[in-house]
């Protein structure tokens, strides 16, 4: 336990799940990064939405919690839509994931961006 | 923001991390969950051993940080041996999962295993635990 790390060991999570999160979002949107970019407006449209610009906002820690909240919720969406019907454990039908995002982007919500974010330069001026 | 949801989400973590982490080692020492079982005292064989106890040690929060911190250390190994030679962004080279264990665990690592562990219950008895993020 080393007390001094930990905001910034927590600005690391926060900067590297959402930089990964993006990534998603650009294989959705883009078909970059060895995806198929899908249909403008469908449901999967919209994860990617989530995922490109919620994880860029989550990198970059602008409106972290609120967007957290949403992708937190998004992933719990995709865990239940498309991992849990092929069945068994989450190693077993690939939502691990999703869960660990799940997760994660839940402490996030509730923690707020913490260090090395927008959110924390916007609150230094006033 | 209040500070006990965030201690009660960062539990969550902790106990899901460690709960997924688990399975990994089950799968190299026990062949569970469509896994291989792996050759004893191959480095897959230690893998797996970090995996399978560090998961649940981590999960129920017992020695939290220095479990944590091993398999944080274990994560990076895996990601840079495994996945990276792959070439590739993480996505790509499905070194994603190990990315971020590897930074959940760092997490764990500097903060301790918080509220709903072992550690919480044994230090009970000592000082008290409580709202450890500021």
């Amino acid at each position: 336990m080393m007390p001094r790390f930990v905001e910034p060991a927590y600005a690391l999570l926060r900067i590297v799940s959402g930089f990964l999160f993006a990534f998603h979002g650009a294989q959705k949107l883009l078909g970059a990064f060895g995806g198929q970019a899908v249909p403008v407006g469908s449901m999967f449209w919209v994860a990617g939405v989530i995922e490109m610009v919620g994880g860029i906002l989550i990198m970059i820690g602008l409106l972290t919690a609120i967007v957290a909240f949403i992708a937190s919720g998004e992933m719990a969406v995709a865990y239940f839509t498309a991992h849990q019907p092929q069945g068994g454990w989450p190693i077993q039908n690939q939502g691990e994931l999703a869960a660990l995002y799940c997760f994660i982007f839940l402490f996030i919500a509730s923690k707020g961006a913490g260090l090395w974010s927008v959110d924390r330069l916007r609150r230094k001026g006033r | 923001m209040a500070a006990p949801s965030v201690e009660h989400a960062f539990a969550l973590l902790r106990i899901v991390a460690g709960f997924l982490f688990m399975f990994h080692g089950a799968q190299k020492l026990l062949g569970a969950f469509d896994g291989n079982v792996q050759a004893f005292g191959t480095l897959r064989w230690f893998a797996g051993v970090i995996e399978l106890f560090g998961g649940v040690l981590i999960m129920i929060g017992l020695f939290g940080a220095i479990v944590a911190f091993v398999a944080s250390g274990e994560m990076a190994f895996a990601y840079f041996i495994s996945h990276q030679p792959r070439g590739g962004w993480p996505i790509e080279n499905r070194g994603e999962l190990a990315a971020l264990f590897c930074f959940i665990f760092l997490l764990i690592a500097a903060k301790g295993s918080g509220w709903w562990s072992v550690d919480g219950l044994r230090r009970r008895g000592r000082a008290a635990t409580k709202g450890t993020f500021p």
